[in-house]
This record gives structure tokens, C-alpha cells and sequence, in this order.
């Protein structure tokens, strides 16, 4: 019998309700990612700092540091870190133009409630396991 | 089986990527986290203490229209908007209509889940 040995991607979710967050890691693992998570924008950013991540999943409504902040602190980063993959959510997406998003940095966003079917197609997309 | 508590489309689309425990355990998280919200939503109000009013609406917005439980998550839509529209005026109204929601479900979730 071949073994296959399961390849985890690394994905920082950054969402303050711990609901979301244990959702998330839930579902993704379904899709074999392993989860670090932040409740606050500076929290992410100090994991992301810590952790070499193959996609981040940002809520732009973060305490202490915003998404929005944490994002573009991200971008502004010149090594290849800077360029990670992140897919930004927001409870208050129809409130804002879809440019504010990707002005932001984000690579694509999404709007809860989440639909997790696009979610899964998404983080194929980013984690370069799409079929 | 039809039900006025959780949208039971949602819950068979966390089905595809979870196991029914997982799914069983996110719902008992949010009865957790959303009982303490309103803990703290009873000691707040509205002249004092409206941004933290908003975000806790936010927040349970967010997690309710997640898994399902679209009347909470309107009615705290509608509360947020009131709000910031200045139409509201009365925290304990917000507060009585919440705590209605989230009895209803934490009454009742466990025994419709297992119906599923």
C-alpha cells in the first residue's frame, strides 16, 4: 500500500469572533490547512511576521490594527512575504465600493455571510490546488 | 422539517465540510459567545456606550447569518442601522428582542439538529 503523505498549507486567519475563527478552521482543515489565528490586526501581523503563510484570510474589521491597516502593512513589505495571496471578508462589504478592497491590497474579497463553496474554490485558487 | 430558528440550507452547507460534532460544536460556540455578548449588552447603553453596542451587533450579525439564524442576524442588522441613523433610542429594547432570539435557539437547537 502507498502511503501519501498529506502536504498542510499554512493559512493565518485573522477574524476577531472566535465563532468565524473556529468555523473557518473547520472548514479549511477539510481542505488540509493548518490555521494560525488572530483576533486583532496587530496580533496578525505579529504572527505573520513569526510564520511563513501560503495564504492570509483577513476580516477588514479587526480591533487594535484594522484589516484595512494590517493589509496594506503587509503589501508595503519588499521581500516575497509582501506578495501573499489574502482574500479579505467584511461584514460591511455592500457599504463600500469593491475598489476600497482591492485598493487595499486584498487579491480578492468576500462578504459574510460566507458562502463556502466559493470560499473552498478561493483558497484552491490562492494555494495553487485548484483542479 | 421547517423551523423558524436555523436555516436548515446552511447548516447541510456546513455539512459538505464538517463532521455533524463540528458543526454541532460551532453552534454551541456561538451559544457561548453570544450569551456572554448579551451579558454585556445589558450593561451598556446607548448615550455611553454606542460603539460597543455596534460592534457586539456586529458581531453577532456576522456569526448569526453564518450558521443559519437569519431573524437574529436581520434583527441586529436592523438594530445597527437604527442606530447609526439615530432612530433608536432605547438599548433595552435591543437587548429584550436578542435575548428572545437566542432563547428561542438555545432552547431548541440541540434536539433540531439531531432531527436533521
Amino acid at each position: 500500500m502507498v502511503m501519501t503523505e498529506v502536504v498542510y498549507k499554512n493559512v493565518l486567519v485573522a477574524e476577531d469572533s472566535s465563532v468565524i475563527q473556529n468555523l473557518l478552521k473547520k472548514i479549511l482543515l477539510f481542505e488540509n490547512c493548518k490555521i494560525t489565528s488572530a483576533k486583532d490586526g496587530q496580533t496578525a501581523l505579529n504572527k505573520f511576521e513569526d510564520g511563513e503563510f501560503d495564504l492570509v484570510i483577513m476580516d477588514f474589521n479587526l480591533p487594535a490594527i484594522s484589516g484595512f491597516e494590517a493589509i496594506q502593512k503587509i503589501r508595503s513589505l519588499k521581500t516575497k512575504k509582501g506578495k501573499v495571496p489574502i482574500i479579505g471578508i467584511s461584514g460591511n462589504a455592500k457599504n463600500l465600493p469593491t475598489s476600497a478592497f482591492f485598493e487595499a491590497g486584498v487579491n480578492d474579497y468576500m462578504q459574510k455571510p460566507l458562502d463556502y463553496d466559493k470560499l473552498i474554490e478561493l483558497v484552491k485558487k490562492y494555494t495553487g490546488d485548484s483542479e | 422539517m421547517n423551523n423558524d430558528i436555523i436555516d436548515f440550507e446552511t447548516y447541510n452547507e456546513l455539512l459538505k465540510y464538517a463532521s455533524k460534532a463540528d458543526v454541532l460544536d460551532i453552534y454551541k460556540e456561538f451559544e457561548h459567545e453570544t450569551g456572554h455578548f448579551l451579558s454585556l449588552l445589558k450593561s451598556l447603553n446607548l448615550e455611553n456606550d454606542s460603539p460597543e453596542i455596534l460592534s457586539i451587533l456586529h458581531t453577532i450579525k456576522g456569526n448569526a447569518a453564518s450558521l443559519g439564524l437569519s431573524a437574529m442576524a436581520e434583527y441586529s442588522e436592523q438594530s445597527e442601522r437604527a442606530i447609526n441613523e439615530s432612530r433608536m433610542s432605547n438599548e433595552n429594547d435591543i437587548y429584550t428582542k436578542l435575548l428572545e432570539f437566542y432563547s428561542k435557539f438555545s432552547d431548541n437547537y440541540e434536539r433540531l439538529l439531531k432531527l436533521w
